[in-house]
């Protein structure tokens, strides 16, 4: 059976015919809710559209989150998939990337979570929670500046390397607002975070962030 | 504003979500403290270079490896292989045991069959059966003189239980009949 005509056949039945047939470089103009609507009345390609416009934001996300890039390619496919499943319960009062965004973060911290199913492991990372949430905020004046022919090269892996050294809570926060661009409340429902919690996690991050990178600045 | 203030406060200056006023307490004191002003400098030279590094990009066959997982989403939702294969087993296991039942009805309510027999050629007795009938109810009641007694269960000379049928002759006075066996259907008077 062709893919797309087996796609086809999961459309909701009571929601066949309410909307016109569009084509694809129509379905490109739309709102995301908008082209869910246009698959779950059976536009095949709305699908594809949606899959097309964030395969590569999501593969971000989770890169910078988990630090594997084929993992983070996997998880991508893993978030479509559930996407998929679950299109027809979306709730359209609902921001569509927030939603698709809380899957994939709820990959991405399952993935992290069975990482560290080593004792371990998940003792150093506890503590590495604890003591980023805890510790006083501050901030060294570090003057060492190191004369390095591959400074350039090396302050962007060291960037990576900032990023992937945050406590994992932090992490997401940070990677959220700071290369996806959302709002803190938009950080909040994808984390299923206060408000609060969200302010005091980015401040955390920034902190922790601007500690490591410091050195590699100056 | 000391310090620690507006490290706490910061992320929240720097998404410009405070108000006017804590704004230019906020720049007030970067004025005058080198080691926060550097803070604020730091973390937007970092995140600049984070936001500056180059995006990952799916793989060319994203795409098709998507379109295949999804074309089996629906097999996925269906039951496992040890699932179905249990199913099948306990479906031919209840078509059996509905098979086998309707055979043990059979048995207890045998099938009729009626097969033509040959006529049989039997000699004529000196009188009627029903002329000797009547004339042994002239005497009395009618007790005849050998009788087929099926499936009568008795024991044996060693104790078992068996189970045979047997002839039974009685012999009445000096009668001349030859023994009547009396067993279903009926004989031809007429011969």
């Amino acid at each position: 059976m062709d893919t797309n005509l087996k796609l086809e056949s999961r459309r909701q039945p009571e929601a066949r015919g309410r909307t016109e047939p569009l084509a694809r470089h129509e379905l490109r103009t739309l709102e995301d809710t908008e082209l869910v609507r246009h698959y779950l009345n059976g536009q095949r390609f709305a699908f594809t559209e949606i899959a097309e416009r964030y395969q590569d934001r999501l593969l971000n996300f989770i890169y910078r989150t988990i630090g594997d890039r084929d993992r983070a390619e996997d998880l991508v496919q893993e978030t479509f998939v559930r996407v998929y499943r679950h299109l027809h319960r979306f709730d359209p009062e609902r921001k569509f990337s927030t939603w698709i965004y809380t899957i994939a973060s709820n990959l991405a911290k399952n993935e992290l979570r069975n990482r560290a199913r080593n004792p371990l492991v998940l003792f150093n990372s506890m503590k590495k929670n604890w003591e980023a949430d805890h510790r006083p905020i501050e901030f060294e004046d570090n003057a060492y500046r190191p004369d390095d022919l591959f400074r350039k090269r090396r302050v962007r892996e060291h960037v990576e390397a900032a990023v992937a050294e945050l406590p994992e809570h932090h992490r997401v926060v940070f990677v959220l607002r700071e290369l996806e661009g959302k709002s803190y409340e938009e950080i909040a429902d994808i984390t299923g975070s206060k408000l609060g919690t969200v302010k005091s996690r980015l401040n955390r991050a920034r902190n922790g962030f601007a500690r490591i990178i410091a050195p590699m600045l100056d | 504003m000391v310090c620690k203030e507006f490290l706490e406060g910061h992320s929240e200056y720097r998404d410009g979500l405070v108000a006017a006023a804590e704004m230019a307490r906020f720049e007030a004191h970067m004025e005058a403290c080198g080691s926060c002003r550097r803070y604020d400098a730091v973390v937007a030279r970092g995140i600049d270079m984070l936001r500056a590094l180059p995006n990952v990009e799916t793989s060319p066959d994203f795409q098709p490896r998507l379109q295949h997982r999804l074309f089996h989403v629906d097999d996925a939702a269906k039951p496992p292989f040890r699932a179905r294969q249990l199913g099948r087993a306990a479906a031919i296991l209840v078509g059996s045991a509905v098979l086998i039942s309707l055979g043990v009805s059979n048995r207890v309510q045998p099938m009729r069959i009626e097969v033509g027999l040959p006529p049989v050629n039997v000699e004529p007795p000196a009188t009627t059966v029903a002329e000797t009938q009547r004339s042994l109810f002239e005497d009395g009641p009618y007790v005849p003189d050998r009788f087929l007694v099926p499936f009568a269960p008795a024991l044996d000379d060693a104790g078992g239980l068996f189970s045979s049928s047997y002839d039974m002759t009685i012999v009445a006075g000096d009668s001349t009949l030859p023994p009547v066996e009396r067993r279903s259907g009926q004989l031809d008077e007429s011969r």
